[in-house]
């Protein structure tokens, strides 16, 4: 009984022990507290049952198949290759930018040149357009253009006005 | 999508996620439980981790970088199949757990954890983190690890030597 009550300060201190084993997850005893723990009806099977806990966590994973590993790997492997080839064929064709000469100043220079001839056509047609209109209405009154001009429409114009008038007269 | 890599970037990270490969699969098995799920999301966080490779400054940092990508890609995992009850205190309808060869006891007990209790244990023992480690990677302060750690493992002894028990009647 004696020896019973003496061993209590270290049932207390194994205890507390544990708790921070469990929180750190570090199994660690000390001497004093192991040997005691091999006496102790209390602390013994305690102490037992964590360190077996220990041992399972640290061996749990051992013998773990690892084949879905491999498949996994490749794919994001060969996705990495594919990324690194298309920033290089893109590095590539910068670099044959920069040397000059290469497709894009080719397709630069021939927007260009369809920007400019179209220009030149448009320019041409309204040029002719204007000197035809300035020739036809040169020396002739305003009322001359205005009437050679309806001239055409004449009779269309006529046969409208009579109907609006004899619906007038009705 | 991040910027391409360069033929270095993609030797480097093809070869450091080789490496760790077989680490961050055991890190999502232990937090997923199956097989499939476990490769899936080894899958995307090698994606993910290869987008963003070249925004990762110190190349030492790779294996805690990959991982918290891993427990990321484990969540979210998690949150599609819909396993657990808004309180995070109970696990439902989880798949049991798998490697059956390996302490298939262990394997349900770590199965029947909160899926926090459960990351914490797994990285602390599959991938032997220290507390302060994890805790970067789970963003959640040292405290909260130790307290977390503490109850998982105090659940795992007594489910453990409860079935030990079973298993002697």
């Amino acid at each position: 009984m004696k020896r019973t009550t003496a061993l209590f300060p270290l049932c207390t201190r194994v205890q507390t022990h544990l708790d921070e084993v469990l929180a750190t997850g570090e199994f660690t005893l000390p001497p004093l507290l192991e040997t005691h723990a091999a006496q102790c009806p209390r602390c013994g099977p305690e102490v037992e049952r964590t360190r077996n806990l220990f041992a399972r966590l640290h061996a749990g994973t051992a013998t773990v198949d690892l084949g879905p590993v491999a498949p996994a790997v490749d794919r994001v492997v060969v996705a990495a290759l594919g990324q690194g080839h298309a920033l290089a064929r893109a590095q590539n064709t910068r670099a044959q930018t920069a040397a000059g000469g290469g497709p894009s100043w080719r397709w630069v220079l021939g927007q260009v040149s369809a920007v400019v001839a179209l220009l030149v056509i448009v320019t041409g047609l309204l040029s002719w357009g204007t000197w035809r209109v300035a020739d036809k209405v040169a020396g002739a009154s305003p009322a001359g253009i205005a009437s050679r001009a309806v001239q055409p429409f004449r009779h269309w114009i006529q046969a409208g006005l009579h109907n609006v008038t004899s619906d007038v007269r009705q | 999508m991040g910027k391409g890599l360069n033929p270095e970037q993609v030797a480097a990270f093809s070869t450091v996620f080789t490496q760790l490969s077989p680490r961050l699969y055991r890190t999502a098995l232990g937090i997923l439980g199956n097989p499939h799920d476990a490769s899936d999301a080894l899958q995307e966080a090698g994606l993910r981790a290869m987008r963003h490779w070249g925004s990762l400054q110190h190349p030492g940092a790779a294996p805690a970088w990959l991982t918290r990508i891993v427990v990321n890609c484990c969540r979210d995992v998690i949150r599609h199949r819909g396993g657990i009850v808004p309180t995070g205190l109970l696990v439902r309808d989880t798949p049991a757990p798998t490697p059956a060869d390996s302490d298939p006891d262990l394997w349900s007990a770590l199965g029947t954890l909160p899926t926090d209790q459960r990351e914490t244990v797994v990285l602390r023992f599959f991938q032997d983190l220290t507390v302060l480690q994890i805790a970067q990677i789970t963003e959640v302060p040292e405290g909260t690890v130790k307290s977390r750690l503490h109850t998982a493992m105090t659940r795992l002894r007594s489910r453990l030597s409860d079935r030990s028990k079973e298993g002697v009647r």
